[in-house]
């Protein structure tokens, strides 16, 4: 029998799409497009539409390469599979930087194996079916995508329950917002619902503690405000209290960690221990150079 | 499981449009001098119940009933959606409020209503302002009750996703398709996530996919689903294509004087927060002045500036984590010209807005690449709204090519 070389344009179809999806899975996006100035898209059109060439591959070979296809589709769906679970379980990154495969670029060679594998191994009879084979691949893949991103989150949301099903409302939320929610609460038992809270500037490294939608969420109705100029100390009247915060976050550059950062005249001062829900109290001004604490709270003398 | 199946569907949808039309009734109450109390709350919520339950009567829902026995890989398929329902539902009741959105202003808006029993508090800064007032209505009426545990609303809004889910798929397509596709819907991780956390994007999904899958079915229907769409989250202008889906429906049935009752539903509950709004901005002196038209030159020179940039976030905060179904919507696009659907051309039409949008935003918000986030979650509803219409068009490409 006389082999043709155009009996290979299917195989060749295959070996373009997977090949050049698996180049840019072990390197980066755009990787092709970088060193052939063509994008890898292309390649992945092309490559799929050979697939539709009516090979004339025998019985034997075709039922031998689709086979192999077969085994690479679940191969790679399952790696995908197992990859996403480790990837969600560590940090963004972590199968690249330890396996050096590139995950936004797997999951296209995870589409392309199963829409390969369908393609090649379903009869062709027109346009109508291809599509069907087309929609076919994709609900399988959609699947593999979907349950692949789930899993992770299901069991990262069921641990907990598990883990501690009796758990208090504080401790998920100490647990969701560790030292801010403690310290919240310990405000809102020293203060009266009529006072006004200063809290220090929205932004790095207080994101959280500087938020004033965020703390007047635990202190409502408590009056929460930021004041304009610590130098100027433009106080509102009234029972007023400072909390006194280091920052949970890091800092930019712009501000450096610990607030108030002037001395406060103060009726009296609370150093918290969120950590056991207590305090110590001082019936002094606060030195921003000597109370050098995480939490705490002044309140202020302003008459 | 047949008699339960075929009855989900209406449950569903009594669900979701009583809690909508309830808020929204209790928000109207407050407007005409009420407080928003239990007695008031109790009001709204039978008026809620009785105008829900009219709205489904008087719609032609083409409910399927089956007689056969379930095949056991159904039945696993079922166990699946169910355990996924499950767990959404108890993982939302143990986990307390944590997501700050939400904390901030969703649940806080539904904290200050139980507490204040008026909105005079959330009325006087723009940011509680930013959204409509349905989840924190429900919110508050949760705390109204003495019941901590308002984001169960959320685990049971997805619930009753996938049970329209199986309603409408079971009266397009066959039983085990229709069981397959909800798997399909229930096991979307963003769909889960949202049913265990309390945002917006959840309840506005579920209202606007509501709102174009029952447009061939009800004008009315569909116009109140869109309306309270906008009820949850209005700034998006998706809204638009539900209204042009019920005025292509209204032509096409020759139900003109329907379709314009549905749209105006539709209009009716948007406008009436609409004006709310602008009353509430004068009156707290918080009008801002006019951005400027936005159709200038200067905005086409901007986008084109940032196209690169623009494609970029696109790529990784549209089409990357929808990634699966961006795959289906592409071998979507023949067989929905094979078979004209309208579905789909809903489908263009919302991509073609969030992508209009994107580039518009990025020319005048400065932060705009850092809150991709927002992006995500405002396009949930593709999951559901092309999960169905792949699972559609397969069954009827199959029909066609046999089986």
């Amino acid at each position: 029998m006389k082999v043709k070389l155009i009996q290979f344009v299917p195989l060749f179809g295959i070996g373009l799409c997977l090949g050049v999806a698996g180049l840019e899975s072990i390197t980066y996006l755009g990787f092709i497009s970088a060193h052939i100035y063509l994008p890898a898209l292309i390649f992945y059109i092309f490559g799929l539409i050979t697939l539709f060439y009516p090979s004339s591959l025998g019985k034997v070979a075709r039922k031998l390469v689709s086979t192999i296809v077969a085994v690479f589709a679940s191969t790679v769906s399952l790696l995908y599979f197992v990859l996403s679970l480790i990837e969600s379980f560590t940090y963004e990154n972590f199968v690249f930087t330890h396996f050096h495969i590139n995950m936004k670029g797997f999951v296209i060679l995870t589409a392309l194996s199963i829409l390969v594998y369908i393609f090649f191994s379903s009869p062709r009879k027109g346009l109508a079916k291809l599509m069907q084979d087309g929609l076919y691949a994709s609900l399988i893949f959609l699947f593999i995508f979907n349950i692949s991103r789930l899993t992770p989150l299901v069991i990262k949301s069921v641990m907990p329950i598990i883990r501690d099903p009796g758990a208090s409302y504080d401790a998920k939320m100490t647990t969701a917002y560790p030292g801010f929610y403690p310290a919240m609460q310990m405000v809102a038992r020293i203060t009266s619902e009529n006072s006004t809270i200063i809290i220090p500037p929205q932004g790095a490294p207080w994101v959280t503690e500087g938020n004033n939608f965020l703390v007047s969420r635990f202190l409502y109705p408590r009056h929460i405000v930021h004041i304009e100029s610590e130098a100027k100390q433009t106080l509102p009247s009234g029972e007023v209290y400072m909390l006194i915060a280091k920052g949970s976050w890091p800092s930019d550059g712009t501000y450096a960690h610990g607030w108030p950062k002037i001395s406060v005249a103060a009726n009296q001062i609370w150093k918290f221990d969120v950590e056991n829900q207590t305090y110590e109290t001082f019936s002094r001004d606060y030195d921003p150079t000597g109370d050098v604490w995480d939490w705490g709270l002044i309140k202020v003398q302003n008459e | 499981m047949n008699k339960i199946l075929s009855k989900l569907e209406y449950s569903s949808l009594l669900f979701i449009l009583t809690s909508g039309l309830t808020t929204f009734i209790w928000f109207v109450l407050y407007l005409l001098g009420f407080s928003l109390d239990i007695p008031s709350l109790l009001i709204s919520l039978f008026v809620g119940i009785v105008v829900a339950t009219s709205l489904i009567k008087t719609s032609k829902l083409d409910v399927v009933v089956d007689h056969e026995k379930f095949k056991s890989t159904e039945k696993l398929i079922i166990g699946c959606t169910t355990t996924l329902i499950l767990l959404a539902l108890v993982v939302a009741v143990y986990n307390p409020i944590v997501s700050w959105d939400s904390l901030t202003l969703y649940d806080f808006r539904g904290l200050i209503i139980a507490q204040s029993h008026s909105l005079q508090d959330i009325s006087s800064a723009t940011y509680y302002l930013g959204y409509p007032l349905m989840t924190s209505l429900v919110h508050a009426a949760f705390y109204l009750v003495s019941s901590n545990t308002p984001q169960i609303f959320y685990a049971l809004l997805y619930a009753c996703l996938i049970f329209l889910t199986y309603g409408r798929m079971r009266s397009w397509t066959s039983r085990s398709y229709a069981v397959v596709t909800s798997l399909l819907v229930a096991c979307n991780p963003f769909l889960w996530e949202h049913a265990t956390i309390s945002y917006t994007n959840l309840p506005y999904s579920i209202f606007l996919v509501a709102g174009l899958l029952y447009a061939p079915n009800s004008l009315l229907l569909s116009g109140v689903l869109i309306g309270l769409s906008t009820w949850v989250r209005m700034s998006e202008p998706f809204w638009i294509v539900g209204l042009l889906l019920i005025a292509y429906y209204g032509w096409k049935q020759k139900k003109i004087v329907r379709a314009g009752v549905g749209i105006i539903a539709a209009l009716a509950i948007r406008t009436t927060w609409t004006m709310y709004l602008t009353g509430a901005y004068l009156h707290a002196g918080l009008v801002k002045e006019a951005a400027g038209s936005i159709y200038n030159l200067a905005i086409f020179g901007k986008i084109l500036a940032n196209f690169g940039t623009i494609c970029s976030y696109l790529w990784e905060f549209i089409i990357t984590p929808y990634f699966g179904i961006w795959i289906l919507a592409i071998f979507s696009l023949v067989p929905a010209y094979i078979f004209r659907s309208k579905l789909y051309l809903s489908f263009i039409m919302l991509i073609a807005m969030t992508i209009a949008g994107t580039a518009i935003f990025s020319t005048y918000f400065v932060s705009w690449y850092s809150i991709g986030g927002s992006a995500t979650r405002m396009i949930l509803f593709i999951a559901p709204l092309v999960t169905m219409i792949g699972v559609r068009l397969y069954y009827l490409s199959e029909d066609k090519n046999g089986k």
